[in-house]
């Protein structure tokens, strides 16, 4: 059974150009559908631009759409009297990039996980609050109760914006880049943290990151965002290790990795990044080593292989979805 | 050797109170190579950019050593020293540079600007050499005369670099130079920073707190924690065969894409600076931690030739203490 679904989802913004009549319009997220099934973890994989994190915004009910809808457990969030909407709001979480400006700095970490079980009038259980610590790492959980934010490290402040997740027993997280403002050496522990709290509570996730291999790490499904749209989608070793769009493939020979270390010439992309984006069609082909005549047109998805997604004319394109 | 660091300590506050962010650091960087330095937040890395151009902020002191570079000793200098040494012998590309652009000025005559304020030459030959430069990094014309807020993120950084090769400084320092660009952008930077060393024999130090990034670009790597040299040495010896616990740590801890493998952590948390622990700073998180390591005085031992380590683990017989 799926949780989430999202169906033609759009988020146009409206951007008032110098000439004053003439407006332009972004769109932000253009027509967006996916199914995230009980207890998966999908990664939304994309660039700074991509609308990747206005479609987080939206899944969390933060922004409305311009159109089409997300449903989460039967409920159209944004189509459904205010009483359904707000048993909603109890199941779906959120986790922010930056834990530094994500915690409230005047609430001791005890507030901070207090207030979420408050709003939704939830009681507040003193077991409950200390195994939740205990869950995301932070033991023994009385040593964290006191504390205030900036006593915190940036790992510790992250499993804490995790545990406030948690603590009312979500059905539904969205993680927008959970791990980008940690070092390292870090950030191992906090996806290993999120895997096992799937494996556990089974808990379904949906986690924006614009690192392909941290997604390849922890998701079951991944789907490659460019401009507003899904590109490719599919199990995350397809989409890994089978590249099928060009985009997807660029971004995959981009990630620096060791084994190609040793600094044995350098490598060209052949994909430029400096170019603008096309008025029509498909929005890769500026920059994309294969375009051809047909890429004009707007292509649609292809099932390439098995719940394999692309969306490309390499692949025939024209197919229907 | 073009750059000779030597014991440099940066402290920011007070004298007697305050952070040490950069403790007893040595380095040595040869003419002509892309040397990169590895460090997570908290290593000093930014100090020691900013310690080399004599440009550090307010609060921050060197407390002790010196900085070579090309024969040119940066500490103690006055403001009126540094000026030309700055952009002549030795440029920085800050991170986040992209949004350091004047947005009221068109990209040729920000780089330009350079060779105006040295007054290396008159307006018109610095113009024609601005251009080259942003050439040189793959801008052409039709960029020329734009304005920042009409280039996209990578492009503004090519900017910046051509801003700061425009007086062929000897040396580059680029400071998390792809941080906050995309991945495909990523790539064409740092090829961009091996072109500079190739075709105009450049020194370029990359400092990042991205492992594969670095070892993707460089000659030799110096990996920092907590204000300290952890170890010193070729890339590939450093990838392939760490000394250091911290920098296997490290490698162990990247999540590939092309291997898939268990990531290991490293425990506990980082260094708080201003409660350093005794003796190595690596210490509360290393798993090959001995008794001794609390009273390691940072000697630097060369197990291998070419080779630098600061560990406890090698001073035994075979590693050889270097003054």
């Amino acid at each position: 059974m799926e949780i989430l679904k999202l169906e033609n989802l759009e988020k146009h913004f409206e951007v008032h150009s110098r000439s004053r009549v003439r407006r332009n319009l972004i769109r932000a997220v253009d027509g967006v559908s996916l199914a995230i099934p009980e207890g998966e973890i999908h990664s939304i994989v994309g660039e700074s631009g991509s609308g990747k994190t206005t479609l987080g915004r939206m899944v969390a009910g933060l922004l409305e759409p311009t159109s089409g809808s997300v449903v989460l457990g039967g409920v159209d969030m944004f189509r459904s009297g205010r009483g359904e909407i707000r048993n909603l709001r109890k199941s779906i979480q959120i986790i922010f990039q930056d834990p530094y400006a994500s915690l409230n700095p005047r609430f001791t970490v005890r507030q901070i996980l207090e207030e979420p079980l408050r709003l939704n009038r939830l009681p507040v259980q003193e077991g409950d609050l200390l195994d939740t610590l205990r869950q995301v790492g932070l033991t023994p959980p009385e040593d964290f109760t006191g504390r205030y934010p900036h006593e915190l490290s940036g790992g510790q402040r992250q499993r804490v914006a995790i545990a406030r997740a948690m603590i009312v027993r979500p059905r539904f997280i969205v993680a927008d880049e959970p791990v980008s403002m940690l070092d390292a050496s870090m950030r191992g522990s906090f996806l290993q943290l999120i895997l096992s709290l799937r494996k556990r509570d089974g808990i379904t996730m949906m986690m924006i990151t614009h690192d392909i291999s941290i997604a390849h790490y922890v998701s079951d499904r991944i789907s490659i965002f460019y401009r507003g749209k899904v590109v490719e989608q599919g199990r995350a070793d397809d989409v890994v290790l089978n590249p099928a769009h060009p985009y997807t493939r660029a971004l995959i020979e981009s990630v620096p990795s060791f084994s190609r270390g040793d600094s044995e010439g350098s490598r060209h992309p052949e994909v430029p990044s400096d170019v603008p984006d096309p008025a029509t069609g498909c929005m890769f082909r500026n920059r994309c080593p294969k375009a051809m005549v047909a890429c004009e047109a707007v292509p649609g998805a292809t099932e390439i292989a098995p719940a394999h997604f692309v969306s490309c004319h390499l692949y025939g394109g024209t197919g229907v979805k | 050797m073009i750059v000779e660091i030597r014991g440099l300590t940066v402290r920011y506050g007070p004298e007697g109170s305050g952070v040490r962010a950069v403790d007893h650091v040595s380095l040595d960087v040869d003419e002509g190579i892309l040397y990169g330095i590895v460090g997570e937040s908290g290593s000093g890395k930014s100090t020691i950019a900013m310690a080399m151009m004599g440009l550090l902020p307010h609060g921050a002191s060197v407390e002790g050593g010196s900085i070579s570079i090309d024969g040119f000793e940066v500490t103690g200098r006055k403001e009126s020293q540094l000026a030309s040494f700055r952009g002549r012998t030795a440029s920085l590309v800050f991170q986040g540079a992209m949004n350091n652009l004047n947005p009221l000025m068109r990209i040729e005559d920000q780089v330009a600007e350079t060779l105006l304020l040295h007054r290396m030459c008159g307006r018109k030959e610095a113009l024609e050499r601005a251009r080259r430069s942003l050439e040189l990094v793959g801008l052409g014309k039709q960029v020329w005369r734009l304005y920042p807020h009409e280039l996209s993120g990578g492009m503004k950084q090519r900017a910046m670099i051509a801003a700061a090769v425009v007086a062929e400084p000897r040396v580059l320092i680029a400071d998390e130079p792809t941080t906050a660009l995309d991945v495909i952008t990523q790539v064409q930077i740092v090829n961009l920073l091996r072109q500079l060393r190739e075709k105009l024999g450049m020194t370029v130090i990359l400092i990042s707190h991205d492992f594969p990034l670095v070892s993707e670009a460089s000659d030799r790597i110096c990996i920092l924690y907590g204000g300290k040299v952890c170890e010193v040495g070729s890339n590939s010896h450093i990838v392939r065969k760490p000394l250091h616990p911290y920098t296997a740590g490290l490698l162990n801890s990247v999540v590939s894409l092309r291997e898939r493998r268990e990531i290991m952590t490293i425990p506990g948390e980082p260094v708080d600076l201003s409660r350093p622990p005794k003796g190595c700073r690596f210490m509360p998180r290393c798993g090959s931690a001995m008794e001794k390591c609390s009273l390691y005085a940072y000697d630097s031992y060369s197990p291998e030739p070419g080779r630098l380590v600061y560990c406890e683990m090698y001073s035994g017989p075979d590693g050889n203490t270097e003054a």
